[in-house]
This record gives structure tokens, sequence and C-alpha cells, in this order.
């Protein structure tokens, strides 16, 4: 089978200095300071409402931050936008309804003018198992499936930098699982930065190279996990357990915790993890 | 291992959230038109009776079977003159739906010109049309032009409100997706403000259509050489009741076609909404 080029700009670091956000009167971040290497997998962990999409709307440059500084290599993030080499999924696909699985992926290709060395489509919905649903429109497929077509529209950008917006959170836990393994496959294949918003932290564990956790609103950084496990993670194993329970103490160190249920109790399906598979 | 090696996550979600109509639905479905049908020959009959039985002149109430035979009397006139007024009203359709989508494109790109022409619009849309049929039949004479006119003035409201309010109702998530890609804003009109407005667009005409029948009998009154308004105004100058019933049910029958086309083509055109 075919697989996508590897982005055609070299992935880049990230760096948040001091960053804040206001939403009217609410603060809704507070001195984010972090640093992102170039090509890692960062997952942001945090309680409802900690500002997790909030931050990622800054580094996207869809907003910009009240306070602070953030720079993508040794750009701001709107330049960076321009240039269109942001790639964004988040948890609604966001795909056009009329528009078949194809055209929506076209149609990336067309805003972005993705060089010659971009894939063709065809491999791309093959990779994401959508091969046989390219004339399908969106309201024909699963959820699953829908954010299957999202990740090919994302691919078909050939962007060097993808943020993402709880991608899984609208999915069941059988195709959270497998479309998680996929991801975490193409990331290893084409290796570009990744940022990652999760409020699984079982997910955050199994898929990241770091997990930053985000205390309650305003957001701050109270915790930075490295996650030095080799992939892929067996989430039931003694390492990812403790990472997972040292993650849920920084939460619960913060007075207020909202976390996903099914991360509250460490999970005992051996093999079903994202991890078991990729 | 190789990335399709995934197990297939398709199989247990690939059902179609519309694809088979319950029994229930498609027996609805039968028996609304028959119900319909029904009740309007229930409502015949009712008539009928009432003005046989109450000795109602046919110069103040005629029965139905007075206006039938009058229908069927006046087809030789009244089928040409339907034609006209259908044509009078699908021109200015066409002319007030142009202007009012044309506005709404302009205020959606510039933003600021909103408030002008929005007033200018509303001050257009608040003059009686009764007022302003005669005006334009003086100024354009007793052809087709003040009709086209007055159907537009009557048309273009509804369009421009419904177009601007689709053209703003783009989901979020997928503006986000636009402004993530850097898309410029004819890009993000074209491929998603345009297919978005379209339900609203439907709208609009479901509204305007049955109007512009209406907006042209309206200034047909006000002065024509033909159409179902002279057939009217000359039925009604004349106390022949049956002759103007039957004028206003071919009015009817039309505004209803309208409607019926208009459902029957945004059906067609959002198809995906059903998927």
């Amino acid at each position: 089978m075919s697989h996508p080029a590897p982005p055609t700009t070299a992935p880049p670091p990230l760096t948040l200095r001091g960053v804040g956000h206001d939403h009217g009167r609410v603060v809704a971040l507070d001195g984010i300071d972090l640093d992102v290497a170039a090509g890692s997998f960062v997952a942001v962990v945090g309680p409802s409402g900690c500002g997790k999409s909030t931050l990622l709307r800054l580094v996207a440059g869809l907003d910009r931050p009240t306070r602070g500084r953030i720079a993508i290599g040794d750009h701001d993030p709107a330049e960076v936008r321009r240039a269109k080499q942001v790639g964004w999924l988040a948890q609604r696909p966001a795909l056009l309804p009329w528009a078949t699985v194809r055209d929506n992926v076209a149609l990336a290709r067309e805003i972005v003018a993705t060089p010659r060395s971009a894939p063709d489509l065809d491999p791309l919905l093959d990779l994401v198992s959508l091969g046989d649903f390219a004339d399908a429109l969106p309201g024909q497929l699963s959820g699953g499936m829908q954010q299957r077509a999202a990740l090919a529209r994302m691919l078909a950008q050939d962007a060097p930098l993808w943020l993402m917006d709880e991608p899984l959170a609208a999915l069941d836990e059988l195709t959270r699982e497998g479309l998680a393994a996929d991801l975490l496959g193409i990331w290893e294949r084409l290796r570009p930065t990744v940022v990652w918003v999760t409020h699984h932290l079982t997910e955050a564990v199994s898929l990241a190279d770091r997990v930053v956790v985000l205390g309650p609103r305003p957001g701050t950084v109270v915790g930075d996990l490295e996650v030095d496990l080799p992939r892929p993670r067996d989430v039931t194993a003694p390492a990812v357990q403790d990472l997972v329970r040292e993650a849920r103490h920084l939460l619960g160190s913060v007075d207020e915790v909202t976390v996903a249920t099914s991360d509250l109790a460490p999970r005992r399906v051996a093999g079903a993890g994202p991890g078991a598979r990729a | 291992m190789s990335l399709l090696d995934v197990p297939d996550t398709r199989a247990d979600t690939t059902g179609s959230p519309t694809a088979d109509p319950s029994p229930a639905a498609a027996t609805r479905s039968r028996v609304t038109p028959v119900a319909g049908v029904l009740l309007l020959v229930g409502a015949a009959v009712a008539w009928e009776l009432g003005v046989r039985l109450t000795g109602t002149p046919e110069w103040i109430v005629p029965a139905p079977t007075a206006v039938v035979r009058a229908l069927v009397d006046g087809a030789s006139s009244l089928a040409p003159a339907a034609l006209v007024t259908l044509g009078e009203a699908a021109a200015g359709l066409v002319l007030g739906t142009a202007v009012g989508l044309a506005l709404a494109v302009v205020i959606t790109f510039f933003r600021n010109l909103e408030q002008a022409v929005l007033s200018m619009a509303l001050l257009a849309k608040s003059t009686p049309i009764i007022a302003v049929a005669p005006i334009l039949t003086i100024w354009l004479g007793f052809g087709h032009a003040p009709k086209v006119l007055v159907t537009a003035l009557l048309t273009f409201f509804p369009m421009l409100v419904n177009a601007l309010e689709g053209f703003r109702s783009l989901d979020p998530a997928i503006e986000d997706w636009f402004a993530s890609v850097d898309a410029d804003p004819v890009t993000v009109f074209r491929h998603a403000r345009w297919p978005t407005s379209w339900p609203y667009l439907f709208a609009a005409l479901k509204v305007s259509a049955p109007l512009a029948m209406i907006g042209a009998v309206v200034a047909e009154w006000m002065g024509a050489s033909s159409g179902l308004g002279r057939s009217m105004w000359l039925a009604y100058t004349n106390l022949r009741m049956p002759a103007l019933f039957a004028a206003v049910l071919v009015l009817t029958a039309l505004s209803a076609l309208v409607y019926h086309l208009v459902t029957r083509l945004e059906r067609r055109a959002l198809a995906w909404r059903r998927a």
C-alpha cells in the first residue's frame, strides 16, 4: 500500500511563555510556560473548563493570547496558520455534509495547494480505511468513520503541526481504540509535532511522549509527566498505570477534578488499549 | 505492522440512520393526502348545501357547482389569463430573488454596509404595495413591467432576510476548520456558506413563490390588459360572482402548484440532509 509522504516542512518546536487568555472578564488561562520538541507527541489533560481547548486555539492561531507569547519554530501562530501548516482535528469532524468524503478531503488539498510530493487521495482514504466509502456522504457514515474522514482531510494538508482537540471524545470505546491506534501509527510514520488535548488520562499516557496536566480555571500547568515507555503500550501495564495514577494525583492536588469516569478505575481488559495494537 | 491491519470498525457502524422509514411513517404519508381530499370534498358539499338550503343569491355567494360551471365555461379565457399572471409572477420572483440574494451576498462580504442596506430594504418592504402598484402603473403603463416590479418588491425581502441568516448559520466547527487552513472568504462562501444557506433559501422561496402570484394579481387589479387579476376585476365590476370565484380558484390552485414545485425542488436539492 502507499503511505503519505512526510510533511514537506520539518516539524516545528513549540514554545509558550507566560501565555494567558481572557474570555471577557473570565481568565481562562494564565502563566502557561511550555516547550514542545519538534516531532514530539504531547498530550494536554485537565478538568473540564480548564482552558485546554482555548490553549489549542491559541497555538493554532485561531485566537490571540491576551498575555504572553507563543512561537512555532521562529514564527507567530498566525503566520504558521497563514502558511497553512496547521493540521486541525476537533472533537466534531466538521465535514461538509453535502460533499462526499472524497470531495471533503480534496477540498483541503485544493485550499492548501499541497506540493506535488503530496499523496493521491485514494491511498489517503485507504490509509484511514475509507477507500470503499470515498463517494459516501458524511451523513451515511458512523461517527468513527466521519472522524477518519476528517483525519484523511488533515493528512491531505501535509501539515507539520497537528493540533487535536479531543478527537476521540465523541466515539464509542472500540472505535476510539481503533482510531487511536491508527493515529499513532500514522504519527510514528510521519513524525509531525502533535499537541493532543484530552480528558482521558489513560488515553494520554498510552499515546503521548509527555503529558502536560492543567489545573482548573484559570488553567495553569500543574504537572508535566514524561512518558518514557516503548510503544505499543499496554494500558494494564504497571508503568502505564503508575503514570495514570500520578497524573490523577496531580489533578487531585488542585481541589477540583473532573475527568472521564473510565479513567477513575484502571482498565483490566488485556490488549484492549490502543497501545496494545499500534 | 501495517496501518491497514487494524480491525475494521466499519462493520458495526455502517448503518444509515434514515435509510428505512418506519411503517408508521409510510402509512402516515399515504393517509395525509386522502384525508386532505376528503376534507376538501366535505367542505364543498357543506358549502353547496348551505347555499341551497338558505337560498343565498348567486351574486353574494355562488354554490361550488356554479363556480365549476363558470370555470368550465370560462376556461378559454381563464387559461391564457393564468399563463400571463404566471409569467409575470415568475419574472417578478426571479427578479426579487436575485436582488435579495445579491444584497445578502454584499452584506455578508461587507458587514459595514449592513445597516444602510437593511434600512433601505425595510423601507421598500414597509411601503404598502397597494399604494405602490397604481403609481408604478401610472409610470410604466398597463404592460407587464409594473406587475413584475410589484412582485419583485413583495418577494425580495424574504429572500434577503433568509439568505443573510443562511450565510451566517455556518457550523462553528466548520468555520474553525476553514480558519485553520486560512481559507479566503470567497472559498468559505463558495464551499460552505452558500450550501449551508440552501435550506434557508428554500424556506424563503416557499413563502415568496405563492406571494409572487398574489403580487402579480394585485398589480393587475390596478390596471392591466390581461391576466387573472383583470379577469377578477371584470367579474367583480359585473357582479359575476361565479366567474370571480372561478378566477380565485385558479389563482389558489396555481399558488399551491408553485409551492408544491418548490417543495419538490427542495427535496431534490437537499437530498444530502436525508443521508
